[in-house]
């Protein structure tokens, strides 16, 4: 047998079943598309969650039974990065033209899109991690290699860079597209 | 602006363009089981793993994996093997379904042969070798049955003696169903020398 898998089956404890690929996929499915769709345009978000399903076949005894979803934004997120890296920006903008028009047309709050727009990439992606995919400080710790006390930490701060933006932004400085703002992006500041 | 964590935490995710709320139109389905069949086929070698995909939800189920399927030690199908070789049929699982018959998933498997069976026992089917595609050179195959009681049935395979097939099995060196392995009519016959050429 293969010492590793033997190894990661004996951390586990009794409580903790082993994760199958259709248990990973059952819970995270859904919740990856989510996240893929709300950093990314529809055919990107397609090609990233193939990208995202192979390695979650590959590692999928890596998987902590007990941070399951946590763990596959993580891979989800170096993916998206990756594919963005790899395709350039050009690119994308492009078939961002050609697809489908901007879910958020008439945001709700212009002054909070435009701030998020203004922060930088991470602590970006902690809001989202926070507000979006709705996550504990610990499992934001997972998706970004992170211990949870760091965690906390950049989810303060980046509340603190947030509050100062929207206290000096004046309505009606309407930021860029939030969906264009991606992890490793740098369309941000505008 | 002072608000409070919550209040904050409550705007952003007013911003959400993907809400609980909202049921995000899927990533295409045909493109996602593309997706798990380009995974499937690009990580068998380096995964152990058959190759089976769940019909339902694009899920994947993993089937004949138990350890009481392996033959006890590693087969190794491309180490130099005995004059015998033993491979094992899959446990049986109902709840199973197959990935599309390929010629270049059949191309991928490690063991390929075409056999006659010359002997079936509690224990084991017997093959006599006519052909190695890929994967070895013994003379015989031995397939160990899961248990006594099971018949030698491989998906809607039953094999017989006397009956010729074609035989594919994983790294692990379970027989693979899914019509990658049967008897050995001329269309199964014709796509096994596509896979193997030479």
């Amino acid at each position: 047998m293969d010492p590793a898998r033997h190894r990661s089956a004996d951390a586990r404890s009794a409580a903790e079943a082993p994760t199958s690929f259709e248990d990973v996929l059952a819970t995270a499915y859904v919740p990856l598309q989510r996240y893929l769709l709300r950093r990314t345009d529809r055919t990107t978000a397609e090609d990233v969650l193939g990208d995202v399903l192979l390695v979650l076949w590959r590692r999928v005894d890596d998987i902590p039974a007990d941070a399951v979803l946590p763990w596959c934004y993580a891979v989800a997120r170096r993916c998206l990065a990756n594919q963005i890296r790899a395709e350039g920006r050009r690119e994308r903008l492009l078939r961002r033209l050609a697809d489908e028009p901007a879910p958020v047309t008439e945001p709700a709050d212009p002054r909070l899109l435009d701030a998020l727009a203004g922060l930088g990439d991470t602590d970006r992606e902690v809001l989202r991690l926070w507000a979006w995919e709705q996550l504990a400080p610990r499992e934001i710790g997972t998706v970004l290699g992170i211990s949870a006390n760091a965690a906390s930490i950049r989810l303060h701060r980046a509340l603190g860079r947030l509050r100062a933006l929207l206290g000096t932004r004046k309505d009606g400085d309407r930021g860029g597209h939030l969906l264009g703002q991606v992890p490793g992006g740098e369309e941000a500041s505008r | 602006m002072n608000d409070s964590d919550a209040d904050l935490r409550a705007r952003l995710a007013a911003l959400d363009p993907m809400p609980p709320s909202a049921v995000p139109e899927p990533l295409a389905r045909e493109r996602a089981e593309q997706i798990l069949e380009a995974a499937m086929t690009e990580s068998r070698s380096t995964r152990r793993r058959p190759l089976l995909l769940a019909a339902a939800a694009a899920a994947v189920l993993v089937a004949g994996t138990g350890a009481a399927l392996l033959t006890g030690d590693d087969p190794a199908p491309t180490a130099d093997p005995p004059t015998a070789l033993e491979l094992a049929l899959p446990a049986p699982d109902v709840s199973a379904s197959c990935v599309e018959f390929r010629v270049e998933y059949l191309a991928d498997m490690p063991t390929a042969f075409a056999g006659t069976v010359t002997d079936i026992s509690d224990a084991a089917v017997t093959f006599d070798v006519e052909r190695w595609y890929t994967g070895g050179s013994a003379d015989v195959v031995i397939v160990a049955k899961v248990d006594s009681t099971t018949s030698a049935v491989l998906d809607a395979v039953t094999f017989a003696a006397g009956g010729e097939y074609l035989v594919t099995a994983s790294e692990e060196g379970v027989l693979n169903g899914c019509g990658f392995s049967g008897p050995a009519s001329p269309e199964l016959t014709a796509a096994f020398a596509e896979a193997f050429p030479g």
